[in-house]
């Protein structure tokens, strides 16, 4: 390509997230996790990946002779097309256009189905779906239908996540939800695509309040409007009550990570419970304020690329608002509260009758660049950063966190000192 | 010499503890309570992967046509791009309306 600006990255959502979690973070110290990866990788990608990733096979080697290479055209916010002062881009952005042959092959899926039954994986993330699109309906839902089945018969204990992408098919992406959701855990997924999501799932924007619908029902819609979640003004209740239909709509779904550019928010609800007045299940998630952190964090040193320590405020700049309501818009009471260096997540729970439990939120304000010097790969490498630290081992015995464990810690250590109690007792008996 | 360093201290944990709205201050704030992964994790991931050619905008579409386009109301979301015009009528769309899709060309 004769572009003077022209650069060639690894790309792929599966690759970039699969890059992210192999590499050891200079924020949060700590080791990175071990990575496995399949996909169609051709020879230049292969280079591309860390040595830490480990590439697992799929179909027949030297199938994928030659890289799909995606065209990603980059602009600035404020930028103006020619001879229109009022068309303005109002933020740093890119167009991707793809014409894939090999993404379209799914068979890369079964491969690391395979490979995380066999081995002690912790965490499957799926993500590049949406480059499935342009197939006919029919064999794309043949494929979902497949790997639902797949995941259904799976053998490993591992949680998995689905990664979403833009897509421009509503039946596609109710198809996805209708096949995926009840057999994995966790979601991602920026404003553009939640707005998206929410109305292929038939909800409804700017729908009259339903203040506490009956066990197993589900709302129409939410009381907020679109731009409340897609545009640079996002507002956090709004963001919350999209949030907490898509767990009423999916309610075998236990994690949903938002990413947009003026907020992120970690939404948990303890899935797999029985019902109104139980006790919640486990969480299968750490559901710390130091995921919802690692992503933002994340988010902000990708885009400037430099470390948090050496980005100043005339770097970075806000787009959401600090004083931020995260009351239930449903509910006459509202919740103020004000974001600031010393109280820089907010934590709240909301009702929902129609789960039988409380859907539990973290948010934080996201210091956006102001120069970015990337904006491709950003929302893989924050739900990557996200997962890194929110994951649970399923293999070493770590103890699962109860929900109510997280209102009220002093039961978590209540229990902790009960299990070495009982281990002793169990000791001394031998 | 004593009472110097603790009034010192007692000021400078005064200075420290003032909320602060700048965005630096609360990107510091996130980078010192991020969490880093549990340890022994692994994780499977599938399955897209590619190579990204990233290039300015101007470099491949003709600034002109692009202008043509917004000045003519001619930009368009769409699903899927045929033709050139395609191209360009999506193009524009996303850059006002700051979206970011990633949309096949068709054959």
């Amino acid at each position: 390509m004769n572009a003077p600006s022209a650069k060639s990255s690894l790309g792929g959502n599966a690759a970039l997230m699969a890059r992210t979690l192999a590499a050891p973070r200079l924020e949060a110290g700590g080791v990175p996790p071990r990575v496995l990866l399949s996909g169609n990788i051709g020879p230049m990608a292969g280079a591309m990946l860390p040595p830490t990733v480990t590439v697992v096979p799929s179909g027949t080697p030297g199938t994928y002779a030659a890289d799909e290479v995606h065209l990603i055209l980059e602009y600035g916010a404020g930028e103006a097309l020619p001879g229109v002062p009022t068309a303005v881009a109002p933020r740093a952005n890119r167009l991707i256009l793809t014409a894939d042959a090999a993404n379209l092959n799914v068979e890369p899926l079964n491969a690391i189905l395979a490979a995380a039954d066999a081995g002690d994986v912790d965490v499957l993330v799926i993500a590049g779906l949406h480059m499935l699109e342009p197939l006919p309906a029919d064999t794309r839902r043949v494929m979902l239908r497949d790997l639902a089945a797949a995941l259904r018969a799976r053998t490993g204990r591992y949680t998995v996540h689905l990664e979403l992408a833009s897509s421009a098919a509503t039946e596609y992406a109710a198809d996805i939800a209708a096949h995926l959701f009840p057999v994995i855990d966790s979601l991602g997924f920026n404003e553009q695509e939640a707005a998206f999501l929410f109305e292929a799932l038939g909800g409804v924007f700017d729908a009259a309040p339903v203040a506490a619908p009956e066990a197993g029902a589900q709302r129409t819609g939410i009381a907020g409007s679109r731009a409340q979640v897609t545009s640079l003004g996002a507002a956090l209740p709004t963001i919350a009550e999209l949030l907490r239909w898509v767990f009423e709509a999916a309610p075998s779904l236990s994690r949903i990570h938002f990413h947009s550019l003026a907020y992120h928010v970690l939404a948990y609800h303890p899935a797999g419970g029985d019902g109104a007045g139980s006790t919640p299940p486990p969480l299968r998630w750490r559901a710390k304020a130091g995921a919802l952190a690692a992503g933002v964090v994340t988010a902000a040193t990708a885009a400037c690329a430099k470390p948090a320590a050496d980005l100043h405020t005339d770097a970075l700049r806000l787009v959401g608002e600090l004083a931020a309501s995260i009351g239930d818009p449903a509910v006459a009471e509202r919740q103020p509260f004000t974001f600031s260096s010393k109280e820089v997540v907010a934590r709240w729970s909301w009702q929902s009758a129609a789960l039988g439990h409380n859907v539990t939120f973290l948010a934080a304000p996201v210091p956006v660049c102001r120069q970015p010097v990337a904006t491709v790969g950003l929302g893989d490498a924050i739900s990557a950063a996200g997962l890194a630290a929110d994951a649970i081992s399923v293999h070493v015995g770590e103890p699962l966190e109860s929900s109510v464990e997280h209102r009220w810690p002093l039961l978590k250590l209540a229990r902790r000192a009960f299990a070495s109690l009982r281990t002793a007792l169990a000791g001394d008996k031998q | 010499m004593v009472a110097a360093l603790a009034v010192a201290y007692g000021v400078g944990l005064r200075l420290d503890s003032q909320p602060s709205s700048d965005p630096a201050a609360l990107l510091r704030a996130l980078a010192r309570g991020a969490g880093a992964p549990a340890p022994n994790l692994t994780f499977a991931l599938g399955y897209n992967v590619c190579v990204d050619a990233i290039v300015r905008w101007q470099e491949v579409l003709n600034g002109s046509e692009t202008g043509a386009v917004a000045a003519g109301g001619l930009a368009a979301d769409l699903p899927a791009l045929s033709t050139l015009e395609d191209v360009y009528a999506t193009f524009v769309h996303h850059f006002v309306a700051a979206c970011f899709p990633a949309l096949p060309l068709l054959p």
